[in-house]
């Protein structure tokens, strides 16, 4: 038959992965146990980055609707004092 | 223009603002106050300009930026000590220092007054509904400050003397030839030098920057040949009539409101010897520009503060903006060789300024070289030519010969 050699080199592939696969070691990573608490360093990290959160969006919501809104700015405007310019002369 | 409406200064344009990097911080992280909707709750412990204190406001972040911006020129103003200090004698800097600080306040350029507002030498005022704009507004910030001396020559405000080539021809801004390195105090970390004044250091920027293959000596242009590029600065030519101010006095009305009066102004063009002849500016000669100071600039704050007056020229190294492809005096030759005109002779220094500016006195204009010849492509300085300079030294105050 045509196909003796290729099923003769599947056998023998399927020989070597089994006895890689023997060989292989048991798995070097245990399962992590959370034992202790956070030390204080860690909380402090954790509690600025939580702090920081709201400056994700502009809060400061009473600054920006006054001063985007043109009618109430010229109602809160108050004039300065007009100041005569004294300076004689380009400067 | 129009002067903006004091609510129009303070209009926000929140769209613009939100989709703004700087959006995401809070307004009061920067400019102190509260989030309160009472106007004057709100604005109780206010910081109008956080960025006079850039390592805070915007250090965290620009960090190639903000640390250098006390090494800025516009920050510092180390400019105006370093002449008014050469002028006077260390006892007097503190009177130097208290008129300065009636009379200097609203020209330090903070980051705020290039990016954000108007400066407050023309009474603040958001630019562009407080979104922090990369390259500064020509008209709204640079000029702002610099309006009457660089404005008017660069825009020809001048009666007959037309806008500078680069505004006319090219539309150029302020910004294409002037780069934020330049006023970041940032080259510091190029150079480890702190400048002290306007013209320290390499020329920011040299006209040779963009024009080298202009200037190439050999393709023709007889004048370029003639002198390369280390006897005259380009300006001697191409710059023409400029500003002059004489006579300032620094004041302050009854009520306590600093102000100052400029008693005299000139439009001249004025040659004189290089002040600051250096490597960077080799130059033997260059325009001169006369600056408003006195000997009794300070009177109103104390008696004779610019006690070494004489120890700088009035007269000073000057690169006027308004650039022009062909000037009065490059009609000819000879209507700069041998024209006194042009020339800053000593009749033209009133006698008690002589002694000042005799580093930039020129004798008398130079003649063309005798037997001088144009052969195309080789710079032609022929034997025996009569340089004033290399004459023996003339006492400025004899009249010039032929005077
Ligand atoms: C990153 C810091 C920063 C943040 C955040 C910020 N500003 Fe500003 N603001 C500035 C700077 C800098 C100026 C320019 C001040 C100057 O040059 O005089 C300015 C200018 C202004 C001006 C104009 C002042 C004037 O007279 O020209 C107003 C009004 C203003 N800010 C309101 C706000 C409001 C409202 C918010 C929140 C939406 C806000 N700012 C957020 C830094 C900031
Ligand atoms: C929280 C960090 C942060 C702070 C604080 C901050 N900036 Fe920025 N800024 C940025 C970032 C990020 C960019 C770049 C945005 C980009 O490339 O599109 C930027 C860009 C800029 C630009 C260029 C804008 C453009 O369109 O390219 C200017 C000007 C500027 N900032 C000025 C300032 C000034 C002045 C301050 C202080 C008042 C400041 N920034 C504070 C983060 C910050
Ligand atoms: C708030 C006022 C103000 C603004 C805004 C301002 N300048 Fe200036 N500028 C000054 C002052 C004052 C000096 C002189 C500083 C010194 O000699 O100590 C100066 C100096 C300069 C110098 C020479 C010193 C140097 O650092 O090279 C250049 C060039 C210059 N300005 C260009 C500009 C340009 C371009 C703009 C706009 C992007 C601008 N300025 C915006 C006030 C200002
Ligand atoms: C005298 C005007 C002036 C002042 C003052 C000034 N800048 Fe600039 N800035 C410029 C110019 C000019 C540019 C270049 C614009 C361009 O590339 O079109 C620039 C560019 C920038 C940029 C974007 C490009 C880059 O180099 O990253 C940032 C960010 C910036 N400036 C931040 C600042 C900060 C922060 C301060 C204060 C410490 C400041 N600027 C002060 C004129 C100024
Ligand atoms: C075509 C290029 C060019 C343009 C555009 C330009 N400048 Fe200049 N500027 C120069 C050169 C060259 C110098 C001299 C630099 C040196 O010698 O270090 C200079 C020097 C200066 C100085 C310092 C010397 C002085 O006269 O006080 C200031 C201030 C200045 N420029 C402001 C401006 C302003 C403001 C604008 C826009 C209105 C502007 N410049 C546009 C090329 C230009
Ligand atoms: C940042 C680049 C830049 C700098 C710096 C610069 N120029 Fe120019 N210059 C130009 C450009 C661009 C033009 C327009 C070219 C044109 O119209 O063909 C121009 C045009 C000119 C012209 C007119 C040329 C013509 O054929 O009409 C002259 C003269 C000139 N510049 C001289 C100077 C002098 C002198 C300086 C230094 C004070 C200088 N330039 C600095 C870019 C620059
Ligand atoms: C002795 C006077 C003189 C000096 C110095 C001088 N130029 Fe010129 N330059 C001229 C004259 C005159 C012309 C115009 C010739 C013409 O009409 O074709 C010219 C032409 C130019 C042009 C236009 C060139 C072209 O091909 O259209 C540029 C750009 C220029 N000069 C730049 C400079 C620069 C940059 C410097 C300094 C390195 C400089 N010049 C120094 C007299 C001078
Ligand atoms: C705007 C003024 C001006 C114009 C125009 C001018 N020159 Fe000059 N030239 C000078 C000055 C100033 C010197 C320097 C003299 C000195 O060293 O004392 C000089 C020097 C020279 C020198 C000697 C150069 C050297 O290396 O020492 C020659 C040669 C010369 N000019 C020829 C000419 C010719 C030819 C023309 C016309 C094509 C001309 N100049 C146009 C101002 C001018």
């Amino acid at each position: 038959m045509k196909l003796t050699p290729l099923v003769f080199a599947a056998v023998l592939l399927l020989a070597v992965a089994a006895w890689a696969a023997a060989q292989e070691p048991a798995p070097a990573v245990e399962p992590v146990v959370v034992t202790a608490a956070a030390t204080p360093e860690e909380e402090a990290a954790v509690a600025q980055l939580v702090a920081m959160l709201p400056t994700i969006q502009p809060l400061d919501t009473s600054c920006i609707n006054c001063h985007q809104d043109a009618e109430l700015l010229q109602q809160l405007a108050e004039e300065p004092e007009v100041v005569e310019k004294l300076s004689e002369g380009s400067g | 223009m129009p002067p903006l409406e004091v609510w129009e200064k303070v209009l926000i344009n929140a769209d613009a603002v939100q989709k703004d990097v700087h959006g995401y911080i809070p307004c009061t992280q920067c400019h102190g106050g509260q989030n309160v909707d009472d106007k004057t709750a709100a604005h109780e412990g206010l910081v109008r300009d956080p960025s006079a204190d850039a390592l805070t406001a915007c250090g965290s972040c620009h960090k190639n930026i903000a640390p250098y911006q006390e090494y800025s020129l516009h920050y510092n103003l180390a400019g105006y000590d370093t002449v008014l200090y050469q002028r006077s004698m260390p006892e007097n800097h503190p009177v130097i220092e208290e008129g300065q600080s009636y009379h200097c306040n609203d020209c330090h350029a903070t980051c705020g007054q290039c990016h954000i507002s108007q400066p407050t030498s023309v009474g603040g005022g958001l630019v562009n509904g407080h979104t922090f704009t990369r390259t500064p507004s020509m008209s709204r910030q640079c000029t702002a400050c610099h309006g009457s001396r660089v404005k008017n020559e660069y825009t020809g405000a001048h009666e007959g003397i037309p806008a500078d080539v680069h505004l006319r021809q090219a539309r150029m801004t302020c910004t294409d030839c002037h780069t934020g390195d330049d006023m970041h105090g940032t080259d510091y970390v190029l150079t480890g030098e702190i400048p002290q004044h306007r013209y320290d250091g390499a020329q920011a920027p040299a006209c040779e920057d963009c024009h080298r293959d202009d200037i190439a000596i050999g393709q023709g242009n007889e004048y370029h040949d003639a002198h390369g590029t280390e006897v005259l600065s380009c300006q001697v030519c191409h710059s023409t009539t400029y500003i002059n101010c004489t006579d300032c006095h620094l004041q302050q009305s009854d009520e306590g409101v600093p102000f100052y009066r400029l008693e005299h102004e000139e439009l001249a063009f004025t040659i004189g010897r290089n002040p600051l002849r250096n490597s960077q500016r080799p130059y033997r000669y260059v325009p001169v520009r006369h600056v408003p100071t006195f000997p009794d600039l300070f009177a109103f704050y104390g008696e004779d503060v610019l006690s070494n007056f004489d120890a700088l020229p009035t007269w000073t190294y000057a690169t006027p903006h308004n650039i022009q492809l062909r000037t009065p005096q490059t009609e000819s030759c000879e209507s700069c060789h041998g024209n006194d005109d042009y020339f800053l002779t000593p009749d033209k220094v009133p006698e008690e300024f002589r002694a000042a500016n005799a580093a930039v006195i020129v004798p008398f204009a130079p003649p063309l070289p005798e037997r001088y010849e144009y052969r195309p492509g080789q710079e032609t300085a022929p034997a025996g030519s009569t340089d004033p300079l290399d004459a023996p030294p003339v006492d400025p105050l004899d009249a010039p010969p032929g005077s």
